[in-house]
């Protein structure tokens, strides 16, 4: 990620939630990494005023949750140089520069994105000069296009698509910039199909249990009869879900119960997880999707809010929200990952080709007796063929094959 | 109509790592191909093969569109006890394909 | 004996009939000149996709149909022992028809004669089904289509197809697969094109397919206006191929590139 945050501005009232720092991110292909122990998370701004947090201490804050974030944001400018050619003609010169700043938070509100950002992605200068300077851009030069899109890291290839952004906020000072967006849409992360149930069972259920284990508590989970399948960012998803369960086994006392539960009815696919704790207090309940609340043991997921509860709205994409199982009294909360079911291999059908995937093998161990596989496919073009493994210790293995392949000489058409 | 074809020995030493051989008869429309008038050809592929020896899953694998038509696959496990390796395919449209075939265990 | 000595001479009068072709000795056929892979594939029984077909033909073999209900395996028994060598010499002459049909024809022929069933169409699933298990029956043993006074129009007929330039790009059978095998067209082994192996799993159609499909594509390919399924220059082509590849050893159902 970026070099050194600053301290977050309070001032808007947009101060991104805290995730938990228990939960580490795990990534699909790479080996989990082991739960670190549980560390209480600080409270990040106490006062009004951003400046009541000594720098130091807001750095150490801001650090612990560094690696939480999935997202970065890339501000790719175009800047247009004119100048006289040696045969004096005008000529003009267009320079791209891209800088990464990180996402911390993002929210929906009134069908307009805000992010809270690094300030020198938001705001590059509209004209370069000696005050004004902008890496590998001349002096002189002027701003003619500017993109932003949220990236998984500064290595990420992935082209979700820009959107025009406007800012909001900004303090040099501070690095902290706030901009807005017009539709959500455009925000497409890396959209995948997932079967809810899929959070729960990732390759080895380790780190869920374990962590129950600990907190002595007793985690049960019901699947659905049907797979319910959701759209949306696996990443997020299984963070999200992650979240959920962590803090409903921190909530639940040593011998409670935490269920799981995957539903879907109609539209609408949910992944509910009801702990044994106190609960939300029913005042607080109304303000859980404000982002400074700091209530209970129950925090939200940075960077994902919702703007209502999702119950009332079953047809939304991602929330993460509370539902009240309980009419009346609350007694449980339940927290859910809700998102609109989809048709399974809607997504996948509507995929752009090359897709990334031919085959994924899962050899049992140790029943397999040898990992040989032979199987059959398709190339529509001379490429290279690589195989990829992941060893039952967490190492990699992969190997590639360059393949010709040469078009058939007479085709059907017609026939 | 035969849709599968399995090749399982039928008697094995245990501890014996077998092969199994998998053909099933299955189109596997990429969902790329277009018609002559410009129209997509809708995708229709297996997505998923299971094989379970006595229930326990031993092997599985997850096929996208670049899988041939008549998926083939040829995988091993070691002959643990005897009884019945069952291989199931879903896919699309609701294409769902069980077979079972025995093997004896010395 | 007699009409085999006649037919003995004619045969060998049709061998110096024709100028231009592969010598009998020179011969090969198409799974010489695959790899090693495909040649694996083929041979390997449980690998080889065309056997789905043809576990699907040996059960419509037993299947009863049609108005009469019957089942193939009610006339002809075990296919095994009557289909033996029945493709190898195929297109055979019928008298009905007073020409020499192909093999699916001559299974549609039996579905509508004595099962009073409807024909099933060319290119069918059913009908590739069958015509592949009963190709199977022939594997290993030579071709011997029957040259008779009666067939020598026919198969003059299909060496004139053969050896006629056609379409737009104005090339002749002959011209790539007597003068040019064993040379690349467009990246791809211009084979001797004998139809040992028909019908076979083409890895190019993903599928299984009869010798008519092969040859309405390279029809196709040259640019000429394919000829029906069925049509007479079909089995005319058909039986000129065959006659070509006398004595060569069928592989149906074969796998091919």
């Amino acid at each position: 990620m970026i070099g050194s945050l600053a301290v977050l501005l309070v001032a808007v009232g947009v101060a991104p939630a805290v995730a938990k720092s228990t939960t580490p991110v795990r990534p699909a292909a790479k080996a989990p990494r082991p739960a670190p122990a549980p560390a209480p998370v600080p409270t990040l701004c106490e006062g009004d005023y951003a400046d009541s947090v000594p720098a130091a201490r807001a750095s150490e804050i801001l650090d612990a949750v560094k690696d939480q974030f999935v997202f970065s944001i890339r501000n790719i400018a175009t800047y247009e140089r004119v100048y006289y050619g040696r045969d004096g003609k005008l000529r003009r010169n267009y320079i791209r520069s891209v800088v990464h700043g990180t996402g911390f938070a993002y929210q929906v509100k009134d069908g307009e994105t805000l992010i809270v950002t690094n300030e020198h992605v938001a705001n590059r200068p509209d004209v370069t000069d000696d005050e004004h300077q902008v890496d590998g851009v001349p002096p002189g030069s002027k701003k003619v296009r500017e993109q932003i899109k949220i990236v998984r890291d500064e290595e990420d290839d992935y082209e979700p698509g820009h959107v025009p952004l406007k800012l909001a906020l900004s303090d040099s000072a501070a690095d902290i910039a706030i901009v807005k967006a017009r539709t959500v849409d455009a925000w497409a992360i890396a959209e995948s199909e997932y079967v809810l149930e899929g959070l729960l069972y990732p390759r080895d259920k380790r780190y869920e249990t374990a962590e129950a284990e600990r907190a002595g508590v007793h985690l049960v989970v019901l699947p659905a009869p049907e797979p319910a399948w959701v759209r949306g960012d696996r990443y997020l998803l299984e963070r999200a879900a992650l979240n959920l369960i962590s803090n409903a086994i921190e909530a639940s006392p040593p011998g409670g119960q935490v269920s799981i539960e995957v539903s879907r009815q109609d539209s609408v696919a949910s992944l509910k997880v009801t702990d044994a704790g106190p609960g939300i207090a029913p005042d607080r309940l109304p303000r859980i999707f404000e982002t400074n609340l700091q209530g209970g043991k129950h925090r939200l997921l940075a960077g994902l809010v919702g703007d209502d509860l999702v119950a009332r709205q079953p047809g939304a994409d991602i929330h993460q929200g509370f539902l009240d199982l309980d009419t009346g009294e609350i007694r449980s909360a339940a927290a859910a990952v809700v998102a609109r079911a989809i048709q399974q291999g809607a997504l996948e059908a509507a995929r752009p080709n090359p897709s990334s995937g031919a085959i994924t093998l899962h050899f049992t161990l140790p029943r397999a007796g040898r990992a040989r596989v032979s199987t059959r496919m398709r190339l529509a073009d001379s490429q290279n063929v690589v195989a990829v493994c992941q060893l039952s210790d967490g190492s990699l293995w992969s190997d590639s094959a360059a393949v010709v392949v040469t078009l058939a000489a007479c085709l059907e058409d017609g026939i | 109509m035969a849709s599968a074809l399995i090749n399982v020995p039928a008697r094995a030493k245990r501890g014996e790592i077998i092969e199994i051989k998998t053909l099933i008869s299955h189109v596997m429309e990429t969902g790329f191909r277009r018609t002559q008038v410009g129209a997509v050809i809708p995708r229709n592929i297996i997505r998923r093969f299971v094989c379970s020896y006595n229930g326990a899953e031993v092997f599985s694998a997850d096929l996208h569109p670049a899988m041939s038509a008549n998926p083939f696959i040829v995988f091993s496990t070691i002959a643990t006890e005897s009884g019945t390796l069952a291989f199931e395919w879903t896919g699309d449209n609701g294409f769902s394909v069980k077979e079972t075939a025995a093997i004896t265990v010395e | 004996m007699r009409r085999l000595l006649i037919a003995l001479g004619l045969l060998a009068l049709a061998a110096s009939a024709f100028a231009g072709e592969i010598a009998l000795s020179d011969r090969r056929s198409g799974y010489e000149l695959m790899g090693r892979e495909l040649r694996a594939m083929q041979d390997d029984d449980t690998a080889n996709p065309g056997m789905l077909w043809v576990l699907e033909g040996a059960a419509l073999w037993k299947r009863p149909t049609g108005a009469a209900s019957r089942a193939c395996v009610d006339c002809h028994g075990e296919a095994a022992v009557s289909m033996k060598g029945v493709a190898a010499h195929h297109p055979a002459f019928d008298a009905a028809k007073q020409r020499p049909v192909s093999l699916d024809q001559r299974i549609n022929n039996c579905r509508v004669d004595r099962q009073q069933a409807p024909p099933l169409a060319y290119e069918s699933r059913e009908l590739l089904a069958l015509g592949a298990y009963v190709a199977r029956q022939s594997r290993g043993l030579p071709i011997a289509v029957t040259i008779d006074d009666r067939m020598r129009p026919f198969l003059d007929a299909g060496h004139a197809i053969y050896e006629r330039r056609q379409g737009q790009l104005n090339l002749a059978c002959s011209q790539c697969h007597d003068d040019n095998w064993g040379r690349q067209l467009a990246g791809n082994l211009i084979p001797q094109a004998h139809p040992t192996g028909y019908p076979l799993y083409r890895l190019e159609w993903q599928s299984l397919g009869s010798l008519q499909r092969r040859l309405r594509g390279c029809l196709t390919g040259i640019r000429a206006e394919a000829y029906d399924y069925g049509a007479p220059e079909l089995v005319d082509l058909e039986l000129y191929l065959m006659w070509r590849a006398r004595g060569m050893t069928m592989d149906a159902p074969a796998v091919r590139p």
